[in-house]
């Protein structure tokens, strides 16, 4: 009887309350932009996990062999292990990010007195800047490093190709990528953020970075340049693979 | 090796760096807006494709206004003709069968 926990009047309240708050969690996620509401909301949504799992009765001693274990058992650290799964991947995740899109592109640092002088002027610490080997003219950032290809280089001229640097230091500065990471993480483990549209915060933050690059040039025509000329080759590279 | 056939801006870039030429995107881009219309990233693109290709080869120089890529011909103009000519001739025979054959006898005759 005890298994079936959900029927006692406390566990059912313990469910209804802890999916309600985490419904509140995902739609202030939604609104306000924040992560850790999207974290809260995750919590709450395993919470009458954990306390089914804490319910179960097993309190079989530790076997010699595994195959003794009591099934149960499994079935509790199964559960267990959701938290340890998700605090591992953000940790290793986001953490070890650049350093894994370093490996995996090939990047070398390059220097950029200019990202480092305006870097200085927003407050940001330490920003490093890489670059890599591919003429698709690419520029992303993650935490405090941004990537930039040789394309970007080769196809903008120093003015827009400062306006991308502006536009990537606006990210490292309102910590846009631990909102996509999260978003992303998001994805797998929760069903309303994997069948919601996509994070409008993001979407918001992308239009307010380009109005930061223009805000410190003066002027909005190089970023508009830097933009045209991505889409430019985009539209080039399918034509060609058309022809 | 199978080569598609080139189109005319591939055509018109391999022109430029013929025999041995090392340029980097911004000059070729100089020396074909003489004669035709078009955008840098078309360039880029074509020498990326080419690249790929493994027709041109690319390095990397520091210089004024950054790293830029030079490119240079990694095949003779004989080479990507004959390689060319060969995976066309190739395709007409796969697609065309015994129809292709004969009318190539046809025209060696003629000529």
């Amino acid at each position: 009887m005890r298994f079936l926990f959900y029927l006692t009047p406390d566990m059912v309240w313990l469910i209804f309350g802890s999916w309600l708050f985490a419904i509140a969690m995902f739609f202030a996620w939604r609104k306000l932009g924040n992560p850790l509401l999207l974290y809260v909301h995750v919590t709450f949504l395993f919470l009458p996990f954990f306390a089914f799992a804490l319910s179960l009765p097993c309190s079989m001693p530790w076997s010699t062999s595994l195959f003794q274990f009591c099934s149960i058992m499994w079935t509790k650290l199964f559960i267990y292990i959701i938290p340890v799964f998700v605090i591992l991947t953000i940790l290793f995740g986001y953490v070890l990010l650049p350093t894994f899109y370093t490996y995996r592109l090939d990047a070398k640092k390059y220097a950029s007195p200019q990202m480092e002088k305006f870097a200085k002027k927003m407050g940001i610490r330490k920003v490093h800047l890489y670059w890599f080997d591919t003429m698709k003219p690419v520029a992303f950032s993650i935490r405090n490093t941004i990537f930039i290809s040789q394309g970007i280089i080769e196809l903008f001229v120093g003015k827009e190709c400062e306006a991308v640097l502006l536009h990537e230091l606006y990210h490292v500065h309102v910590h846009s990528g631990w909102k996509k990471f999260s978003t992303m993480l998001g994805r797998f483990i929760t069903p309303l953020v994997a069948f919601s549209k996509y994070n409008p915060h993001l979407a918001y933050e992308e239009k307010q970075a380009d109005q930061f690059a223009c805000f410190l040039q003066g002027t909005n025509r190089y970023i508009l340049q830097a933009k045209r000329k991505l889409e430019e080759y985009e539209q080039e590279v399918v034509h060609a693979q058309v022809q | 090796m199978k080569l598609q056939p080139l189109s005319p801006l591939e055509q018109d870039i391999l022109n430029r760096l013929w025999p041995d030429k090392h340029l980097k995107v911004r000059e070729i881009y100089v020396l074909l807006k003489r004669t035709r219309q078009v955008a840098l990233t078309s360039i880029a693109v074509a020498l990326d494709r080419l690249y790929s290709r493994g027709i041109v080869n690319r390095t990397i120089k520091t210089g004024r206004g950054g790293l830029r890529y030079v490119y240079f011909p990694r095949k003779t103009k004989k080479e990507v003709e004959k390689t060319v000519l060969e995976s066309t001739v190739n395709t007409l025979i796969d697609t065309f069968g015994s129809t292709a054959v004969a009318y190539f006898n046809e025209r060696f005759k003629e000529r």
